[in-house]
């Protein structure tokens, strides 16, 4: 046996996050409500139900994030894990959790001072191009991190979704008819390696 | 001359080692599908390692289901960064 490539090891349990396709599925899924709750949240009548829907709706969605991802985890264990055995990631550092904390802080600081100054028109326009290029970053960062060469193409249909209907002008309308288009591509992108997933990996541990 | 631990030197039990390092634990399915080793050669490596204390080895069951669990121990935390560390000492002594 040759000496092992250490590096190589060591990505591997990152790989292995999204060596079945659910949680691309479930990124999906959750895309497809967050685009479609915004889009039907503009159909819903200016009366009691407009108040209650977005008084109910975006808290919903926040909690949604947590959802999926306990979710994700839930379904590996039944699906993943009795095939291709068990992984308990690691915790993320402290660095990764300040990082976080602050994009987090820094995006809602900036929405709240364009709320505030009354400026949120211009940004809205160009809302759908900016954030489909912050998408897109990610998938591509993703992508190098976990060698999978899929998460380059939905990268790239998201800046194309992005550039095109950032063309039409329609501001934040657009930007929830882009996470729907991409939440759709995700979903199917997901249950397309799911199947494989399942077709190549049978059960091998089997109850007692 | 930089010594290096022949306990984690061998490409099997370097590689188990490797990818124990990388996660909280993991289950003997998953260190085998990914090592390549055979059933037989990756428990006698893990008995190695378990003598040597570097890995800590708990059967139990997930529902009704068998799970072996693998976790590296600080000592076998602390003896693969020490390897690494006086491997990259000994390849830039080479190259210099």
């Amino acid at each position: 046996m040759q000496q092992p490539d250490l590096g190589d090891l060591a990505r591997r349990p990152t790989r292995y996050w999204n060596v079945d396709g659910l949680p691309e599925l479930m990124m999906g899924l959750l895309w497809i409500a967050w685009g479609g709750a915004w889009i039907v949240g503009q159909q819903v009548p200016h009366d009691w139900r407009w108040t209650a829907y977005w008084l109910l709706v975006p808290p919903a969605l926040a909690l949604g994030g947590f959802g999926a991802n306990w979710a994700t985890r839930r379904l590996k264990a039944r699906v993943t894990f009795p095939r291709t055995g068990y992984v308990e990631w690691k915790a993320p550092g402290r660095g990764t959790r300040i990082g976080a904390a602050g994009i987090a802080i820094a995006a809602a600081v900036a929405l709240a001072a364009m709320v505030l100054t009354g400026d949120a028109r211009p940004a809205g326009t160009m809302a759908t191009p900016i954030v489909a290029v912050i998408l897109s970053l990610g998938f591509v960062v993703l992508s190098v991190r976990q060698h999978a060469p899929h998460y380059l193409a939905l990268g790239g249909l998201v800046l194309a979704l992005g550039l095109a209907l950032g063309w039409t002008h329609g501001g934040w309308t657009s930007v929830n008819w882009m996470f729907l288009g991409l939440g759709v591509a995700c979903a199917l992108v997901g249950a397309v390696r799911l199947a494989r997933f399942l077709s190549r990996h049978p059960r091998s541990v089997e109850p007692v | 001359m930089t010594e290096l631990d022949r306990v984690i030197h061998e490409p099997a039990r370097l590689t188990i080692v490797a990818l124990l390092a990388g996660v909280e634990q993991a289950d003997f399915l998953w260190v085998l599908n990914e090592s390549g080793l055979t059933k037989g050669n990756l428990s006698s490596h893990l008995a190695k390692l378990e003598g040597a204390g570097y890995v800590e080895i708990e059967k139990t069951y997930r529902g009704k289901t068998p799970l072996t669990l693998l976790t590296l121990t600080p000592q076998g935390q602390s003896a693969f960064k020490q390897y690494k560390k006086s491997l990259s000492g000994l390849l830039g002594s080479v190259r210099r």
